[in-house]
């Protein structure tokens, strides 16, 4: 091996430990970087972590989540492509939960979706519907789908579907609907239902056929690009929304519908500055689980919330969640309401943190720091922090303001176990009862009993 | 929404990002008497917005997108007027910045550092003991060598620390371990040492240092010293650092004479190692404390950690003629016991061995008195305390003690101990006894604290100072009355 020369070469140290260890290594005139070392925030089974078949299963994981090509390839029936959905299946966000412990805003999206489906007529009956168990609950994750906030995917949603040109897996996530009363936060109003039926009837099938017209459109360039326009394509999506409708366009123009439903479709979607944040987590998605599986592997493949818990999955144990309680979002509320009204953590777009966008891009859309009273420069401090916890930068997102460093991509549960550091997460935030929707935005990050429980349980598998 | 005051104003034409409106509103919405504030761009779906939470009159105008629209509820007209004013101020007022956030975040791991330093090659870890296989696993898993100057860790994480590392192809030099030079600078408790052909491998820092430092006062110089840790020759380690340290030597063309100083505990291992010195095709010196096999030909065998420098310099062509011995007077038939106070526990071992049962000896650099506080070469109060006790100490005729110098040391041992030697002397003789203080400062004159100045700085006290460890314990015994010393 090439490492075996030290004798002869020029002694370049870092250094862990008191000061007057590095002092005196500076002091001899060698190039010393002084590590700002603490105790282990979770020191239990991390040494045995830091091992040769660890490392070798995360550059597997690693090289796999940065090669993806997610590439936007059709939109469909969730019926026709997603995988095991069935007619009684309800595809919801975050870890799996039962009926009994799920929150007010899943709950109301929830009885939307079954009122939209017709399976049933008003809310009352979709809840009693809901709690005697005539409807099939399993996290979108469960079937390489993502569904922000509430995440409620049924059979007759149309959703974008995401092929990983380097895997060639397939990932999935519904349409996005916009601000205001949406299903997504736990709306459940006429106005609501209306509008997913038109994305059934109109939206979902012209946005398919323009986008097999266009033979597929290249998220990894689209998202690189909306990085360097300010977005970081978790919450602050404007740039890649506008580019996305701009590829639209052309071909919803051409397409055979009437002249008003062309209007309504380019209005509509033009609206919409989150119309890419599904498309942006469905690219993840498809990222992240061409990274999924690799056996030993510290990974995080998966930051998930369902307004109950939050729960990640690490790539070296494909089967578990390591959950613990969502938190409150800190951030900003809209005019007449507070933090009383804000409902726990939800949502699976943390999957944009995941593949090193959303929170660990903010560095690139310093606009999404505002939510927590931050500056410019506190903006990229938040991305540089995150650097800490993940193994690598991606090189198809670069940073302007960080001399176009990739953004930091890939957290490994045994740095996080390390520093302490948590994932740093951009998010909206759902009013805590049913039938409101979006009561503001912030910031928020996952409980750390998640990491140290992922954390134990890699440790474990390891010794045997 | 109650019944409160409700104020409200259009700003035409003013487009500002919607997460600033937002922290604007909330910023306004902390002055007291204030219910609600909206700051928000007059598109349809924020009108209908503000008229549902009745924050916007039913017969407002009409606004246009661009048109930002800022509306009040507050509970009395002055609280009215001052949130309206403070919007107009934040909207207005540039937002501070603060440079110190601009700067890059320090490395919080040994992953990150090496990121940030792509030719790093070398890990120095010195964290509490628990937490240091982590590190040293970590820094291998990041390409570096070790070295590890924690104490504390587990055989069995040495073990596989060490066996990792040579799979690797990397070294752990430590647990443990005081003292490396490589390439000419110093690691750890490190003299400033001439560079020369010697090399050096072992297992102990002060051992290390008492082997350089005195190559060095003999007018030779070192090529590298690499420490292994304590228990490297342990059956259970085998030895992996000390082979690939003498592998190493072996292939430097710098290195022309190899000196080994350990106390191995394994007779196998022991003879492993020589066996590979042997097969270095350079002069080599062993000097293994404790060991009783037979050393191959063409090794040097010697007993003290002088007598190896001695040696290693004679072998490399230099001036090999040993060190000076002070004259003393025995205090023949006093017979008082010598107290050993050490900072540097091979040096301890040395002197024990050469004194035997008229020494009490302490190590004050063993685990015991150093968990949870600096080794005494760096904060020496604990033993200046023994120094005193001794003095107290009807029995004991002569102190025997070391002074470290070099990088990471007190900054001025000599001049810290002078004044508690001089204490210690003065109570002796007010009872009536004489106390001799017998000392040997391990260092040179291009250490920080400079060799010659910590010297004079105890003589001027009254101490005998010698020139090697050897010679101090020598010259302890003499002067308890010894007749066969020396």
């Amino acid at each position: 091996m090439l490492a075996d020369v030290l004798l002869g070469a020029p002694l370049n140290v870092i250094t862990a430990g008191p000061d007057l260890f590095r002092a005196a290594v500076a002091a001899q005139g060698v190039a010393v970087t002084p590590v700002d070392w603490q105790p282990p925030a979770s020191a239990t089974g991390l040494a045995s972590l830091w091992c040769d078949a660890v490392d070798a299963a995360n550059r597997i994981a690693l090289e796999r989540l940065l090669a993806a090509q997610p590439v936007l390839v059709d939109v469909r029936p969730a019926i026709e492509v997603v995988p095991g959905m069935t007619q009684d299946t309800i595809l919801h966000a975050g870890p799996p939960i039962t009926w009994e412990r799920m929150s007010g805003p899943l709950r109301g999206a929830i009885a939307g979706a079954l009122v939209y489906e017709d399976l049933a007529a008003t809310r009352e009956e979709a809840e009693q519907r809901a709690a005697r168990g005539a409807a099939d609950f399993d996290p979108c994750h469960h079937h390489a789908a993502v569904g922000p906030m509430a995440g409620v995917t049924t059979a007759s949603m149309p959703v974008f579907v995401v092929e990983n040109r380097a895997a060639g897996n397939r990932a999935y996530a519904t349409l996005n609907e916009g601000l205001g009363k949406v299903l997504r936060y736990g709306a459940y109003a006429p106005e609501v239902i209306d509008r997913l039926r038109w994305f059934r009837d109109v939206l979902g099938p012209a946005l398919g056929e323009a986008v097999r017209r266009l033979g597929g459109i290249d998220l990894r360039a689209l998202i690189g690009q909306a990085v360097q326009m300010g977005d970081e394509c978790h919450n602050r999506n404007r740039a890649a929304s506008a580019l996305l409708i701009k590829a639209l366009a052309p071909e919803i123009a051409a397409l055979d519908l009437a002249a008003r439903e062309r209007a309504r479709i380019l209005t509509f979607t033009g609206g919409n500055e989150h119309f890419f944040l599904n498309v942006s987590m469905a690219a993840c998605k498809a990222a992240l689980d061409a990274a999924h599986g690799v056996p030993d592997s510290t990974l995080v493949t998966t930051m998930a919330r369902n307004g109950t818990d939050f729960g990640i999955r690490v790539s070296g144990l494909p089967d578990q969640w390591f959950s613990g309680p969502a938190e409150i979002p800190q951030g900003l509320f809209f005019p007449g309401y507070g933090p009383a009204d804000a409902n726990p953590d939800i949502g699976d777009s943390a999957i944009t943190e995941t593949a090193g966008l959303g929170g660990f891009a903010m560095g690139g859309a310093p606009a999404i720091v505002q939510f927590v009273g931050g500056t410019a420069a506190e903006a990229l401090r938040y991305t540089r922090l995150m650097y800490e916890i993940t193994l690598a930068e991606n090189p198809a997102y670069r940073i302007p303001a960080l001399d176009f460093r990739g953004t930091p991509t890939g957290i490994d549960v045994r740095l996080v176990a390390q520093t302490g550091i948590l994932p740093q997460i951009n998010t909206g935030m759902a009013h805590r009862e049913a039938g409101i929707g979006q009561i503001g935005a912030g910031l928020v990050r996952p409980p750390r009993v998640c990491f140290d429980r992922a954390l134990e349980a890699l440790a474990r598998e390891h010794r045997h | 929404m109650t019944a409160g005051h409700l104020g409200w104003t259009i700003r035409r034409s003013a487009y500002f990002d919607s997460v600033a409106l937002m922290r604007v509103a909330e910023q306004a919405r902390e002055i007291p008497g204030v219910m609600d504030v909206a700051v928000v761009m007059g598109t349809p779906a924020n009108r209908a917005m503000l008229l549902a939470s009745e924050l916007w009159p039913a017969d407002g105008p009409t606004t246009a997108a661009d048109d930002l629209l800022i509306a009040v509820l507050a509970k009395g007209e002055d609280a009215l007027r001052l949130a309206l004013a403070r919007v107009e101020q934040l909207l207005a007022a540039p937002r501070d910045s603060s440079p110190v956030s601009r700067e890059d975040v320090a490395p919080r791991t040994i992953v990150s550092a090496r990121r940030r330093a792509a030719s790093a090659n070398l890990a120095l870890i010195a964290v509490p003991g628990p937490y240091a296989a982590i590190e040293a696993h970590q820094a291998l898993s990041a390409g570096l060598h070790v070295f590890l100057f924690s104490d504390g860790v587990a055989l069995a994480d040495e073990v596989q620390l060490k066996r990792r590392a040579r799979e690797l192809g990397l070294v752990v030099m430590g647990p443990e371990c005081g003292t490396s030079i490589v390439n000419g600078v110093g690691l750890g408790f490190a003299n400033r040492v001439r560079r020369g052909v010697i090399g050096v491998v072992g297992a102990s820092g002060t051992g290390i240092q008492e082997v350089t430092s005195l190559v060095h006062r003999l007018g030779a110089g070192i090529s590298h010293a690499i420490g292994t840790g304590g228990r490297d020759l342990d059956a259970a380690v085998g030895g992996v650092t000390t082979l690939k340290a003498l592998e190493w030597l072996a292939a430097d063309d710098d290195t022309g004479v190899a000196v080994i100083v350990s106390k191995p505990s394994s007779r196998d291992v022991a003879d492993r190692v020589l066996a590979a010195a042997a097969r270095m095709g350079k002069p080599a010196v062993a000097c293994l404390l404790g060991y009783d096999g037979t050393v191959p030909k063409g090794i040097d065998a010697v007993a003290t950690l002088e007598e190896a420098a001695v040696s290693a310099v004679r072998l490399s062509g230099g001036d090999g003629r040993g060190l000076a011995r002070p004259a003393v007077i025995a205090r023949a038939g006093t017979g008082g016991a010598i107290v050993g106070l050490y900072a540097g526990g091979t040096l301890c071992e040395e002197a024990r061995r050469l004194i035997g049962d008229r020494g009490r000896f302490i190590d004050f650099g063993a685990e015991e008195y150093t968990r949870g506080r600096p080794h005494p070469i760096i904060d020496p109060s604990r033993r200046h305390a023994a120094v005193v006790e001794a003095a107290s100490d009807a029995r004991a005729s002569v102190i025997l003690l070391d002074v470290i110098l070099g990088d990471c040391a007190h900054p001025d041992p000599a001049g810290a101990l002078a004044p508690v030697l001089v204490d210690a002397r003065e109570h002796a003789r007010h009872v009536g006894r004489e106390l001799s203080v017998v000392a040997h400062v391990v260092g040179t004159d291009d250490d920080p604290q400079g060799l010659g100045a910590q010297e004079d700085a105890l003589r001027k006290v009254g101490a005998i100072v010698c020139a090697s460890n050897r010679i101090a314990a020598l010259t302890a015994r003499e002067i308890a009355g010894d007749r066969h010393a020396g």
